[in-house]
């Protein structure tokens, strides 16, 4: 089982909780497309449509911060917990 | 019958309903934190629809079926993944005619224009304008390069205009596209090169749809009319304080009549000492001030889509400044009355009659 963590105002948005728990896929990106079907949108709200990461959120797997351009390709394993983040910037 | 003005902000969507057009209650904000480029009321089906730009999520179409008690999640509008674009800001949203009740559009940053034919369950480009060899020429303004206003005219006609870049007509329902700025300066421009085929930085169009050929422009520098769809544009903006500005908006009915909000110049994007709406009713022959009920001095400017009416008799006027002002007039523009304030700053307002 991996746990996927949202930040509370996309989980709303898309309609899905805040903390799930996913069967085990190879990598990040197989992990939240099949995420996405059971979503309102979630893929095309974490990403630019060329596949990249969109540029204030951020990716972690455990204390691995993902890179951008290949956060979808990372591996996940079973126990893993992914946190989406978003920039706490703004006024 | 309630009209309901729609304010889009820099932090969410702020709504006010009214059924005398003196009281007002504000209801929302949607969408909070978030930019709100646009909200317009779909007449056909009584469904509001939203333009909303994440800085975090990206940019979705977003639709209300209760007057905006609730919002459904949207639609991400996005160009193909090997564009050298991307969509970045949903800025316009234009329901077409009655005789196609699924179909809008909506304009969007990088300028382009998006359809639906399923009342805004899927949207998809209209590919043949950004592929208009003039295209080269369009750039960012200010504001982003964005394709901020979108008129359709029964099921084939299509007038839209893009900052910078211009005006453009459709004939054949998106097919294709023909730039439509002869004779509109773009003073930015070198001399010798200020009148170009593209590239002009259109403010903003508006049209009566009693007339709608006749369409008035608010350009970045001059304001300009057109009777024949764009073929030839006259300058009708010369008695104006300054021809500098940013919202332009017909009358429902009368084609002779029109709107614009005067800034004092393109360098002091601000009325200073003249915010004011000055209306035309000769087609651009002279104008006159509506400013009884607005502040003496103000630095407050009004973007682009932040003008409009509610479409009732006598008519009802509304603008939204970038200080978080709400203004409104019930009786033709005679007079105004501040009905918000210290609003985040407004992209947009737009008033709709609620059957």
């Amino acid at each position: 089982m991996i746990t996927l963590h949202l930040p509370d105002d996309l989980a709303r948005e898309i309609g899905i909780a805040p903390r799930s728990g996913h069967a085990a896929k190879d990598s990040l990106g197989e992990l939240l497309s099949a995420v996405d079907v059971g979503s309102s949108g979630l893929l095309p709200r974490i990403l630019e449509a060329d596949g990249r990461l969109r540029p204030h959120l951020n990716l972690f797997i455990g204390e691995n911060r993902l890179a951008r351009e290949t956060a979808m390709a990372a591996p996940v394993r079973d126990g893993d917990e992914v946190w989406l983040l978003r920039a706490i910037s703004g006024g | 019958m309630d009209v309901m003005v729609m304010v889009g902000t820099a932090k969410g969507l702020f709504r006010f309903r009214s059924r005398d057009r003196r009281g007002w209650r504000m209801e929302g904000p949607d969408f909070p934190q978030t930019p709100c480029y646009t909200a317009v009321l779909d007449p056909r089906s009584g469904v509001l629809l939203a333009g909303v730009n994440s800085e975090f999520y990206g940019p979705s179409i977003r639709r209300s079926r209760d007057f905006g008690a609730t919002w459904d999640a949207g639609v991400v509008p996005a160009y193909g993944p090997d564009d050298e674009e991307q969509v970045t800001r949903v800025w316009a949203i234009a329901p077409a005619g009655a005789d196609e009740p699924g179909t809008m559009y909506a304009g969007v940053e990088a300028s382009g224009l998006f359809r639906s034919d399923d009342g805004g369950d899927s949207w998809s480009e209209v590919q043949a304008l950004r592929r208009h060899p003039t295209r080269e020429l369009w750039g960012p303004g200010y504001g982003g390069k964005c394709l901020h206003t979108v008129l359709p005219v029964g099921r084939d006609t299509i007038y839209t205009a893009c900052s910078a870049g211009g005006a453009y007509r459709s004939t054949d329902r998106g097919e294709s596209f023909s730039p439509i700025n002869a004779g509109i300066e773009a003073r930015f421009m070198p001399e010798g090169q200020r009148f170009p085929e593209a590239g002009q930085c259109v403010h903003k169009l508006s049209n009566c749809a009693a007339e709608p050929q006749r369409i008035w422009m608010q350009n970045h520098g001059g304001v300009y009319r057109t009777d024949d769809g764009g073929d030839t544009w006259h300058e009708v903006g010369r008695t104006l304080p300054g021809d500098f500005g940013f919202p332009v908006l017909a009358h429902p009915s009368d084609p002779d009549t029109a709107y614009v909000i005067p800034l004092q110049a393109d360098g002091q994007r601000w009325a200073k000492n003249a915010l004011g709406v000055w209306s035309t009713e000769d087609a651009g022959a002279t104008w006159r001030p509506i400013t009884e009920g607005l502040p003496a001095v103000s630095f407050a400017s009004v973007l682009r889509d932040g003008l409009d009416h509610d479409g009732q008799d006598p008519l009802g006027l509304y603008f939204g400044t970038t200080s978080g002002s709400v203004y409104a007039s019930a009786d033709g523009g005679r007079g105004w009355q501040e009905i918000a304030a210290h609003l985040p700053r407004i992209f947009s307002v737009r008033a709709a009659t609620l059957a």
